[in-house]
């Protein structure tokens, strides 16, 4: 399974790689923003992705994605600073398969990614 | 709104950031008022509010403190201020105004939009404000290093 890791912080991006490494998943790609993600869509299978970036924020990569007929379907998890609870409704009606709220622990990350490959 | 009423829940995001993204236990300290007690930082990020309290919340390092955050964030050692340093206190800024968000909500059903983090390089550096307006800073200890967590946010937009 091929993981697009989309963050603006590299920070982030390293902390999220780290993890998903540790977790067994050694097979992914990384961009910047939601812009960048849409040009690194080939061969993906996952994506896991920021909230709040620039250029394209993460809201609007999930709705473009949804309406890809190649990627309607594609497992999208958020990974945001968010709490609220109107942002979680939000990202959901528009079509993202789970949440998470940063900051997160890998036992998190690992249950919020088998709990989405599972309701697939 | 009270600024005291901001304050916990910011206090207690720092708390949850430090611990789970770092596994340190921050210790605060008594709240300050920073136009009777300037504070100086070496790196600092801020994230500026809108919503139903508007305004900016800042988390400001020592050089090393920062130094010694990143490099626990990243798994490798940095010893100097480089652009991962400055992203991760970025970072953390981001998580700390986002997590003070979500308890804010729940207690008081106050809620804001973040902006993108800024990060402020300097030695000893000093932040500015508009006159007559309240700012309030928590001193945070770690072994023998300190930081702080500064707010300066008022009603509405
Ligand atoms: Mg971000």
């Amino acid at each position: 399974m091929k993981i697009l890791v989309v963050d603006d912080s590299l920070t982030m991006r390293r902390i999220l790689k780290t993890t998903l490494r540790r977790l067994g998943y050694d097979n992914f790609d990384e961009a910047p923003d939601g812009a960048v993600a849409l040009t690194k869509m080939e061969g993906i299978d996952f994506v896991i992705t920021d909230w709040n970036m620039p250029n394209m924020d993460g809201l609007t990569l999930v709705t473009t994605l949804r309406k890809d007929p190649v990627y309607k379907k594609i497992p999208i998890i958020m990974v945001t600073t968010e709490a609220g609870r109107e942002d979680i409704i939000e990202a959901i009606k528009n079509g993202v398969n789970n949440y998470i709220v940063k900051p997160f622990t890998p036992e998190i990350l690992k249950q919020k990614i088998d709990q989405t490959l599972q309701k697939l | 709104m009270e600024i005291d009423k901001i304050l916990n829940p910011f206090k207690d995001s720092v708390i949850h950031v430090f611990n789970t993204m770092l596994n340190l236990e921050p210790l605060a300290e008594d709240a300050i008022n920073v136009l009777e007690r300037e504070i100086t930082s070496d790196i600092t990020g801020t994230i500026g509010v809108i919503g139903d309290i508007t305004g900016t919340a800042s988390v400001r390092f020592p050089r090393a403190l920062a130094c010694r955050i990143a490099s626990l964030m990243m798994g490798t050692e940095i010893h100097e201020i480089n652009n991962v340093v400055k992203d991760a206190i970025g970072e953390i800024a981001n998580m700390v105004t986002g997590g003070a968000k979500g308890i804010l909500i729940q207690l008081h059903e106050i809620s804001y939009k973040l902006a993108i983090p800024t990060v402020i390089l300097g030695s000893d550096h000093t932040l500015s404000y508009p006159t007559g307006i309240t700012v309030k800073a928590i001193p945070f200890i770690i072994d023998d290093q300190k930081f702080y967590l500064e707010i300066c946010l008022k009603n509405g937009e």
